[in-house]
């Protein structure tokens, strides 16, 4: 079974995220990046998919700069056939529909039966791209999926949604945008890094399209007021006067 | 047909959500600073009953989809049903629940244009929609505008006021023919917990690495059921990692963004990923043994101490509080 | 004449010109084929393995032959039986050498120089010295029957070649004696007057007939006496030819120097003829040589192989630093990591399972075992070693490893969860009399689950992905690393490079709370003592020990790679830690990758040097404090020798002394976070931590002093768990240290 799946490269998320004076963006230096955790969780299940099938070939479709390549190659050592880079400039911002067309051209025409992504990005966490792709290439998507059973033609997948989940069975080939807990990735193997320097991986100078949605400021977070610690005697005593805070002073029970 | 701001109305069973109420009333707040008519579209079966109930809030009009077929949530039909709707607006917002986020981004596509998701505040300048939201799970911030139409955004749940400000409300049933979906719903199971999903939930109490171990998780469950049916349990990245918690408690960057009212946290240090997913809960208390702990900075209330004496406690003292 | 003060070689056998003599040599010569054939087949085995250099430094290796073999001295870490077995062990030893004393007389000496020595003085204390060895091994058998059998202790299991070997030497041991008995009764103390006239007989002879004597065929004594006039009066003929000979070595005097063969001999006179003693010595005798020969061929196949392997072990064992892993060569053109297939180890950790004596001390003093975990480091030796005989006939036929068919090492051979239980506390390696390397052999199989199938628990793979994306198994962002120093009176290198010594900190000290306290006190003592350290902040990064003690040799390789580098680009020369496993590692590991070489101090080092120099001024005692019960951390004690100096430490703060566990030292209990188990949960049987604070429960020891991150922690929450925070507590010797000094 043939699949892709679309690999961002991320900030880690004990980053530390500090916006330029400017308001231009962020700073990058001395960040680590890695690859968007709900995407690995795509790489998994696109491996799983393979194994269980018993062949295939699963392709890792990214967009970013240069650095990207180092979170293709650990997809590749976890398992993954090729990847294919489409290249931007370290600076280069467009949006998500800009991307998802993008991501669309390339992917399109491929016999991919499962598109896999993550549910977001864990950097702009917009949670737009797999529902994109999906509605540019006219095919079906399954977003926040926690576990994927495929069966010819079919997949049944269960989704997250507020306090329960939905049980979905979807024609393939489709868009499936992958949630924690979908299983657990892989850790890559030393032969399998090894291996994953000389499999196929092809970079392509991409142009995006001008974005629709700009970002016209970027800000850090308001900060909060520092609050105070509840002294006491005992434990008792301090859990008395927190409670008797929460009632009169902040009113939330 | 004016239709500036169009709302999504989300309903599930035939019952409108409360993200819908505040999403119609942040629309209506927009129209009025554009100058237009705030429209809101319901999507459904047998849904004409409830669409009054927006008109509360603030919609002129409700556009209403009606069809055996849209009974569940189906996304294919949904989106097409919507973008019919949609296609004209100026400013299209909605919910960014879990049909929310699964709907506007293909609706975008559809219409080929741009959108912001899980904002948490929708404003409007020069007729244009400013949207604020978050990034990095609220390490920054950012103001998007877009320049496709119609401008599209989703808010985040309980975040903007479900302001009661009563309108119209005047109905208008669309028909459309509907394709066949190429996804179908075959179950919906509910949780069995009885507790509130965590971006549902009120009040939020969560354990972390200085929870030690599984079994522990006992204590916050009783402060949980001390604190009533609003109240729900969460943990940490460490906690899930550690296979103490299911990952649908995690709070933090890879787990889920929340703003109750009340967080208390449990033998959480506050790293950086976790305080990312609870920085905007409107109130925060800490409960940990070590006075250095980063969740201090950010909590309204701390108490340094062991968490397992304080929080049987605290779990006393409300049900000493709630038997009054 | 001195010539009398001796035996007869062959007595009663036809003396030296005998045909059992013949005999005898003809099945020496078969046993010693049979022998060689045995060890070569061996060997062979062994040789399945991967090469591995142990022939370097070779004085050092024989000295260790002196140290462990001859002197016994691991073996006496274990009191009772060990001092049996320095019995058993000398015992037989000194028989060996005295029997092969007589073969290097009569096949050497005699023959090419025509030279004795087997007689006079010397045969008296020869006589004595084998008398009572044979006294002593027979009472180490008895000794060690009553252990196995009797006494039973669980890390004894009963094979029959135990019970084999024992009864083998019992047998030995005792028809030896018999055969002494029964000749001194028929010679030395002969009750047969005719012999004690004979030896009268003799005094007359001469001293150049008394010379030639023993050398003589019967034929050749009977013509020789018969010219001698002092047999005039007794013609000697092939009938009385015996008494002779047995007159010859009639001397009540020189009986006195077998005190053992003396009271048997007596028995026999007393209860049997002369005719009776001679039969039965012959039969006796042949049943003596039969059980020799028997022990010899056996030296080969069962228990007793160890007197072999075990002491070629000690030759081969490993020299480098105790606490450092052997790196995997070339890891970027190999093909396989780690061992999955019992001939992926080398061949030295192959020899290891026939160097085992089964003698348990590994089992004795592992904390996995004593916690009810699978793990036992004896079942390991042993089950590879069953293992790699299962496989050998394929692997001689040349089957592929893959194809052979035999229980997978891991997994079956092997459980997995005895291979994750194992804390690499060391106590299995240090307690081995025979230099047997268990920790090596579960690392190796770690390095396969870990680097070949990237298999592991979810916890460990978390705090592996922790350590590559922010060098810190906790998951911390990297940036933070520095952050605890804030405000406290130490630099980093980038902001001021001249220092006396670089302060590594590691990982619990950048990032653990309750260690971030005892990393400050480090800071703050040494600011005090006028001493200039620095660090490196958020450039730092993790040491790498959990990695490789966790198998993951590749990201161990990489994280001590960066630092090397990062070390290298600010000249540091001279390290201090205050976490022992950033400790061990960067002085006993690091050295194997390029640049690697830095003197590394551990604090315990640095602070009691201060101390002794008046640069540490310990004023007070601390917080009422009247005694510590230090406990050992693996990683210092076991890993580096590092027993006293803590233990100085505490002793020098006024008013405090040093109590100790019962298990203290080599034979410490781990708190059960050493190899990586820090990022494990702990799920089989006790728990490591809970088994160690009870130790200090049972002695009602009040404060617990560590010098160890991961000890702090496991021994706080195993008082915490127990519920005993309110009578005991923990403290890192650091911060006795500081408060002692009066550091605020």
């Amino acid at each position: 079974m043939n699949s892709a799946v679309i690999l961002k490269q991320v900030p880690d998320t004990e980053a530390l995220i500090k916006v330029k004076p400017d308001g231009t963006g962020i700073v990058k230096e001395g960040v680590k990046f890695v690859i968007n955790p709900y995407d690995e969780f795509g790489v998994e299940e696109a491996l799983k998919k393979k194994e269980a099938a018993g062949s295939g070939e699963v392709t890792i479709v990214s967009i970013g700069p240069d650095r990207s390549v180092e979170s293709i190659r650990t997809a590749l050592a976890m398992g993954a056939d090729k990847g294919v880079l489409l290249k931007i400039g370290e600076d280069e911002y467009s949006d998500a529909l800009a991307t998802a067309k993008a991501l669309a051209e390339e992917l399109k025409g491929k016999d991919y039966k499962i598109i896999f992504c993550g549910k977001q990005a864990i950097d702009d966490d917009m949670a737009q791209i797999g529902p994109m792709v999906a509605e540019l290439m006219g095919l079906p998507c399954v977003t926040v999926v926690t576990k994927v059973d495929v069966s010819g033609d079919k997949a049944v997948c269960s989704r997250e949604i507020e306090g329960g989940k939905e049980i979905v069975e979807v024609a393939l080939p489709a868009v499936i945008s992958c949630q924690k807990g979908l299983n657990e990735p892989r850790y890559a193997s030393l032969p399998g890094i090894m291996k994953a320097k000389k499999k196929p991986l092809d970079i392509k100078d991409t142009k995006l399209d001008a974005p629709k949605a700009t970002i016209d400021k970027w800000e850090n977070p308001p900060q909060r007021a520092a609050g105070r610690i509840i002294e006491g005697d005992d434990a008792a005593a301090k859990a008395a006067a927190l409670v008797k805070a929460l009632r009169q002073e902040a009113k939330v029970i | 047909m004016a239709k500036e701001v169009l709302v999504f109305a989300e309903q599930r069973g035939g019952a409108l959500k409360k993200v819908s109420f505040e999403m119609v009333s942040t629309g209506r707040k927009l129209a009025d600073k554009v100058g237009g008519e705030c429209a809101a579209v319901l999507v459904g079966d047998g849904v004409s009953g409830i669409a009054a109930e927006l008109g509360k809030y603030g919609a002129d009009k409700v556009y209403i989809v009606e069809d055996p077929k849209l009974k569940d949530y189906v996304p294919d039909l949904y989106a097409q049903a919507v973008a019919e709707v949609a296609k004209d607006a100026k400013i299209f917002i909605g919910g960014a629940t879990a049909m929310g986020k699964d709907l506007f981004p293909r609706i975008a596509a559809r219409l080929s244009t741009a959108m912001a998701s899980d904002c948490v505040k929708l404003e409007a300048e020069g007729g244009n929609l400013v949207a604020f939201r978050p990034v990095f799970a609220g390490k920054a911030f950012v103001t998007i505008k877009i320049s496709s139409s119609p401008q599209m955004a989703t808010g985040r749940p309980k975040v903007f006021p479900a302001d009661e400000s009563a309108k119209a409300g005047a109905v208008e049933k669309v028909a459309i023919t509907l394709d066949a979906p190429k996804a179908v719903l075959k179950e919906l199971a509910q949780d069995t917990s009885g507790r509130l999903d965590l971006t549902e939930a009120d009040i939020i109490v969560s354990g972390g690495r200085g929870m030690k171990g599984p079994e522990n998780y006992n204590i916050i469950e009783e402060l949980v059921d001390a604190l009533g049916a609003a109240a729900t349990v969460g943990a940490s990245r460490a906690a899930v990692d550690a296979g103490w918690r299911p990952h649908s408690d995690q709070v933090g960057q890879t787990g889920k963004t929340v703003s109750p009212s009340l967080y208390i946290a449990c033998g959480i240090s506050g790293a950086i990923q976790h305080l990312a997913g609870m920085g905007s809960s409107k109130f925060i208390v800490a409960v940990n043994k070590d006075a250095d702990a980063p969740i201090f900075a950010r909590a309204d209330y701390g108490i340094v101490d062991d968490l397992f004496k304080v929080v049987p406690e605290i779990t006393k003292e409300v049900k000493k509080l709630l038997a009054e | 004449m001195d010539y009398q003060i001796s035996r007869e070689v062959f007595f009663n056998l036809g003396g030296p010109h005998g045909v059992p003599r013949l005999i005898v040599y003809a099945i020496a010569l078969l046993v010693m084929a049979a022998f060689i054939y045995f060890l070569v087949k061996k060997i062979k085995v062994w040789r399945l393995g991967q090469p591995e250099k142990r022939t370097d430094k070779i004085v050092t290796r024989l000295w260790g032959i002196v140290e462990f073999v001859f002197l016994q001295i691991r073996i006496l870490k274990e009191k009772l039986p060990g001092i049996t077995h320095l019995f058993l062990f000398w015992g037989f030893g000194v028989l060996f050498v005295g029997t092969a004393l007589i073969v290097i007389q009569e096949d050497f000496t005699l023959l090419l120089f025509d030279a004795r020595f087997w007689y006079g003085a010397f045969y008296k204390w020869y006589s004595l010295a084998l008398d009572l060895a044979g006294l002593f091994a027979l009472i180490a058998v008895i000794v060690f029957a009553v252990i196995r059998y009797i006494v039973k202790p669980e890390r004894l299991d009963n094979k029959p070649t135990d019970a084999i070997s024992l009864i083998l030497i019992f047998l030995i041991l005792i028809s030896g004696f018999i055969n002494e008995g029964l000749r001194m009764a028929a010679t030395e103390v002969s009750t047969n007057p005719k012999v004690a006239a004979m030896s009268e007989v003799l005094a007359g002879a001469g001293d150049e007939f008394l010379r030639e004597m023993p050398e003589l065929t019967d034929e050749q004594l009977i013509s020789k006496a018969n010219e001698n006039p002092a047999f005039t009066d007794t013609p000697i003929t092939e009938e009385n030819v015996y008494l002779v000979r047995n007159g010859y070595y009639y001397d009540n005097n020189l009986a006195m120097w077998s005190p053992v063969g003396l009271t048997l001999a007596r028995a026999f006179n007393s209860t049997m003829s002369e005719g009776g003693i001679l039969t039965f010595h012959k039969i006796n005798w042949w049943i003596h040589l039969l059980l020799a020969m028997t022990f010899v061929v056996y030296l080969m196949l069962g228990k007793l192989m160890h007197i072999i392997t075990s002491s070629l072990n000690v030759f081969f064992r490993k020299l480098e630093p105790k606490g450092a892993l052997k790196p995997i060569e070339d890891m970027e053109n190999a093909e396989s990591y780690g061992v999955a297939y019992s001939e992926q180890f080398t061949w030295k950790l192959l020899m290891d399972g026939d160097a085992c004596t089964h003698c348990g001390r590994c089992q004795d003093n592992c904390p996995a075992w004593l916690s009810d975990k699978p793990l036992s480091p004896k079942k390991i030796v042993n089950d590879t070693n069953d293992n790699l005989y299962e496989r050998a006939p394929q692997l001689f036929k040349k089957v592929a490893s893959e194809e052979i068919e035999s229980k997978a090492l891991i997994g079956e051979a092997n459980e997995l969860d005895a291979v994750w239980s194992c804390t690499t506390c060391l106590a299995c390696v240090e307690n081995c009399p025979v230099m047997i390397d268990q920790v090596q052999k579960i690392n190796e199989m770690r390095r396969y689950k870990v680097l070949m199938e990237g298999e592991m628990s979810k916890e460990l793979t978390a705090a592996m992905q922790n350590m590559e994306k922010n060098s810190n198994p906790y998951g911390f962002g990297f940036h933070e690393r520095g952050n605890w120093a804030e405000g406290l009176p130490i630099k980093t290198l980038a902001e001021d490079p001249d220092v006396e010594y670089l302060y590594y900190v590691g990982c619990a000290g950048s990032f653990d709370d309750r260690y971030k306290k005892v990393a400050t006190a480090f800071v703050k003592i040494m600011a005090q003592a006028g001493v200039k350290v620095g660090m490196l902040g958020q450039e730092e990064g993790c040491c790498g020990d959990s990695a490789r003690r966790a198998g993951n040799e590749y990201l161990f390789a990489t994280l001590a790679q960066t630092n090397i580098e990062t070390f290298k680009s600010y000249n540091v020369k001279k390290i201090v830690t205050t976490c022992p496993h950033g400790y061990n590692c960067l002085k006993n590991e690091y050295p194997q990758l390029e640049g690697g070489k830095f003197e590394v101090y551990h604090f315990t080092e640095l602070v009691l040097d201060l101390i002794k120099k008046g640069r540490i001024k310990l004023n007070k005692s601390v917080d009422g404090i009247k005694e510590v019960a230090y406990h050992d951390s693996c990683f210092l004690g076991r890993y580096n020798d590092l027993y006293n100096q803590p233990r100085e430490i505490i002793k020098s703060i006024p008013g405090t002394k040093v109590v100790e566990f019962t298990r203290n030292k080599s034979k410490s209990y781990c708190c059960g976070a050493g190899g990586a188990r820090m990022w494990m949960e702990e799920t089989i049987g006790k728990r490591i931590n809970h088994v160690r604070t009870q130790d200090a429960i049972d002695k009602e020891y009040k404060t617990i002093g560590t010098a160890c991150p991961f000890c702090l922690t496991m021994l706080s929450d195993g008082i915490k768990e127990l519920g005993k925070e309110e009578s005991m507590q923990t403290i890192d010797i650091l911060e006795m240290v500081m408060k002692s000094m009066d550091i605020k």
